[in-house]
């Protein structure tokens, strides 16, 4: 259960990472994987890293030591030019989406298009109302970023990270602060991208209930340890603190009954 | 005593540290400047943000300024039986310092604070990683069309406010105080020298635009990603801005504008 085991190579792996912002250290000698094709779940505690292992995912930021490999690639070593090219291989969402304010949706979605690749106007319109239609966004389009909902705002920017069809997805608290209308639809949509698409998601959330609806496994930041599983074997966890991290959310959120909650959502829902 | 030096020495290296990272950062805009493809859309767009949208400010202030030298200047020549001179005063006082150097720190205020708080924000909302992530370089994006754009607009700006306030001096001057015209205008197209006083005046316009395009980008991109981050970066854009003017102003004087 502490590392995922498979037969293929991990889509996404780091080994041996350390790193520290300045005397606080994040990470000491973390290893972990993800697998191709899965939904993989990113739990922790406030200040455990999970955001800054995305963000090492992303070349955003770069670990003191250690590899990070994107598709078999070291991507520790690379410049930022190199890593451009890796990046063409990713998409991620931000937790505030990140869509760039003086731009309007339209023009938010079609700005990697115009700049990265060599499609046409007519070719980066209908990627663009495509994408928008299959998040329910359609009509939003001269929009700015600041009309839009929370929820929409979401959507908008999971839209853009999907526009040039990346093999990764990472998700930085794609769930926070929606609505529960809001919340499933974006659950909703995720799972579809996984299914329809073969995306490989890797979503740090710190809400259990959907993250673990979706999960395919599951990642346990504690301190100086990461526990790896599927979400039922975190859930059978005899681990003190693995059960304590669960327990208090099911205690939290459901009184209890976790019987229900993390029971698989439908996958076929999401129509992207 | 031994921690007062240690100090002073600690405060040096992080001050010449900090000179070496705007020096690179000036290099990578350079850089990012010249590199193809050419997005000359985002220049035009910058271009008519830095530069359009303080026109206002700039013909008021440099109209009153005007004013106020012909006001000024005609109250003192007067004393003296210069008055034909006004025009000659208030030109030189504009086209070699005035008109630069207050150009400058207008747009400083108007211009490179949103600059270098536009900056900040993108960096807090994750915007400049939403666009690594996307892999646009975000000073090929964001960054080099706003510092070119200040460059490329200072001198017409700095152009701008001297006529205007020359057309101030003359309102004054002229119809107010009944100087003649004629000699306003002889005053001061004879004493206006091309190379030395207009292209001189140019040449500073240019270097207060690099120095401002240069800070406020730079206390932009690397501001803290919060809301003091954004305040920090704005208000220190001004004031390092502003100080940078008036000393680079003392140097562009010293080097060209001493008559042999």
């Amino acid at each position: 259960m502490d590392q995922a085991r498979s037969a293929d190579p991990p889509h996404v792996a780091l080994r041996d990472i350390h790193m520290a912002f300045d005397d606080r250290v994040v990470f000491e000698g973390l290893s972990c994987a993800f697998a191709r094709g899965r939904i993989s779940v990113i739990l922790g505690g406030s200040g455990s890293g999970k955001s800054t292992l995305l963000r090492l995912v992303g070349g955003l930021v770069q670990p003191s030591s250690g590899r990070i490999e994107v598709a078999g690639q070291d991507i520790t070593r690379l410049s930022e030019r190199e890593l451009y090219a890796v990046r063409s291989r990713l998409g991620m969402l931000f937790q505030g989406g990140a869509l760039l304010d003086s731009l309007t949706v339209y023009d938010n979605l079609a700005l990697p298009l115009r700049q990265n690749s060599d499609a046409s106007p007519s070719e980066v319109d209908q990627r663009v109302h495509e994408r928008l239609a299959a998040v329910g966004l359609a009509g939003c389009e001269g929009l700015l970023p600041g009309q839009l909902s929370g929820g929409m705002l979401r959507r908008a920017a999971l839209a853009r990270a999907m526009i040039a069809k990346p093999e990764i997805l990472l998700c930085d608290e794609p769930f926070s602060g929606l609505d529960p209308l809001s919340l499933k639809r974006i659950e909703s949509l995720l799972a579809g991208i996984n299914r329809r698409l073969g995306t490989t998601l890797l979503l740090v959330s710190h809400h259990i209930p959907s993250t673990m609806r979706l999960a395919d496994r599951v990642l346990l930041l504690l301190p100086g340890r990461v526990v790896q599983g599927t979400p039922e074997e975190m859930l059978a966890s005899a681990d003190p603190e693995v059960a304590g991290f669960f327990n208090e959310d099911v205690e939290e959120t459901h009184a209890g009954d976790a019987a229900g909650w993390w029971a698989p959502i439908e996958r076929g829902g999401a129509s992207f | 005593m031994v921690e007062s030096i240690r100090e002073i020495g600690f405060r040096s290296l992080v001050v010449v540290a900090q000179l070496g990272r705007i020096l690179r950062f000036a290099g990578a805009i350079v850089r990012s400047t010249f590199a193809p493809p050419y997005r000359l859309q985002r220049h035009l767009e910058e271009l008519y943000n830095l530069g359009v949208l303080s026109l206002i400010i700039v013909c008021i202030s440099g109209l009153a300024v005007g004013m106020v030298l012909g006001l000024q200047g005609y109250n003192t020549l007067v004393r003296f039986g210069a008055e034909g001179s006004l025009g000659a005063v208030v030109g030189l006082s504009l086209i070699r310092e005035l008109g630069p150097v207050l150009s400058a720190l207008l747009v400083t205020g108007r211009a490179g604070s949103a600059t270098a708080a536009e900056i900040a924000s993108m960096v807090t909302s994750e915007q400049l990683d939403g666009l690594r992530m996307m892999s646009i370089d975000p000073l090929r994006f964001v960054v080099s069309p706003k510092a070119v754009a200040m460059v490329v607009v200072m001198p017409m700006l700095n152009a701008l406010f001297i006529l205007c306030g020359i057309g101030g001096a003359y309102l004054i001057g002229v119809p107010l105080m009944g100087l003649d015209g004629g000699v306003f205008a002889s005053s001061l197209t004879s004493s206006v020298r091309f190379s030395d006083d207009i292209v001189g005046s140019l040449l500073k316009a240019v270097v207060f635009g690099a120095l401002m395009g240069l800070i406020a980008t730079f206390r932009g991109y690397f501001s803290a990603p919060t809301a003091a981050g954004v305040s920090a970066a704005t208000t220190s854009t001004v004031v390092i801005t502003s100080v940078a003017i008036l000393i680079g102003d003392y140097f562009l004087t010293a080097l060209w504008g001493i008559e042999p």
